[in-house]
């Protein structure tokens, strides 16, 4: 087996993992796939170390997290100042959740399906500075303090960011129990 | 306080629930087609970090040993530059001061096509620039925002 054929069988390990990582801290997947491309390339040139390394899960999630924050932090340069306008820290409804089918077909397993659809669009359409800490919180299982600290702000904004996204992610699911 | 922890609790379970998204069909291939170019690609044409751990330490060693000749030789090169330097700049003080009349002439032409020509447009390029520069800003936002509602919607 050669280099390129291990190495295929390790993305296809890991692929899913790295992506759902990313597309969940950057919010859109054409981003999220470019940055899983250049989590393996890293990992490519780190081939012959992480291979046999246990913590090689652990190395992936931590590269991928950072250049979805090195991603995020370009992308916030260039749009801040109209984005911010655009949308306040308290998002109102979706429009994901304005659009739930009055007349959705019967049956548990497709409700839940698509709640759990309506629940990731709305993830991924949180403003960035709730996505992320949330994403980090409750996925990558990091402290507040953590969470902070990797993110160069204050634990009470943190604090504060997280609950506004929770609040916004209970807004969708409460308006989706309604209509059940 | 219990509000929050009952929020936290329900948002926690909700999003636990989700299943983890799939990576696109289209990743594997691409990361793949990169890869196999790069192995297809001699080893000293590819990113130090990849290179046989013998090169690398060859190649560290061989970079060490010029930087401590580099530093050993310095003042002999510094002594020949000197010479040199010394032998072009004979007459230093005539160019000197032929080089400051020729700077002085070029300033005063520079000055009377500000004053005349660059001067009266300033105000009215500034202007120009700062429209174009908002309505481009404000076309991408609405753009960018347009183009989030689609992908939230499909």
């Amino acid at each position: 087996m050669t280099d390129a054929d291990q190495f295929e069988a390790f993305v296809l390990q890991y692929q899913d993992m790295v992506f759902a990582t990313a597309v969940r801290l950057v919010g859109r997947s054409a981003d999220a796939e470019d940055i899983s491309q250049a989590v393996f390339l890293k990992a490519f040139e780190r081939f012959g170390v992480l291979s046999t390394s246990p913590s090689v899960g652990g190395w992936l999630k931590t590269v991928t997290t950072n250049l979805c924050l090195n991603h995020l932090s370009r992308y916030r340069a260039r749009w801040r100042f109209f984005s911010e306008l655009g949308r306040g820290g308290d998002a109102g409804p979706f429009p994901l959740a304005s659009r739930l089918v009055a007349g959705s077909p019967p049956g548990a397993d497709l409700e839940e399906a698509d709640r759990q659809q309506q629940l990731e669009h709305a993830l991924r359409a949180l403003p960035d500075h709730q996505r992320v800490p949330l994403v980090l919180f409750h996925f990558e299982e990091e402290s507040y303090q953590e969470i902070a600290a990797t993110l160069g702000a204050s634990v009470g904004k943190i604090k504060t960011d997280i609950h506004r996204g929770r609040m916004a992610l209970k807004r969708l699911l409460s308006e989706h129990d309604r209509r059940r | 306080m219990t509000e929050d922890v009952e929020l936290e609790t329900a948002v926690h379970d909700a999003l636990e629930r989700l299943p983890s998204p799939r990576a696109p069909e289209t990743l594997q291939p691409r990361i793949m087609a990169v890869v196999r170019g790069r192995a297809g690609s001699p080893w000293y044409d590819r990113a130090w970090l990849t290179w046989p751990v013998r090169w690398q330490v060859a190649s560290g060693m061989a970079f060490a040993a010029a930087l401590v000749a580099f530093v050993n030789l310095l003042p002999a090169i510094d002594a020949a530059a000197g010479r040199e330097v010394l032998a072009m700049a004979g007459d230093w003080p005539a160019r000197l001061s032929t080089t400051i009349e020729q700077g002085s002439a070029a300033l005063n032409a520079a000055a009377v096509l500000w004053r005349l020509v660059i001067q009266p447009m300033t105000s009215c390029l500034i202007a120009l620039a700062a429209a174009t520069s908002v309505t481009c800003a404000m076309t991408g936002a609405v753009l960018a925002r347009v183009t989030t509602e689609r992908m939230s919607g499909s």
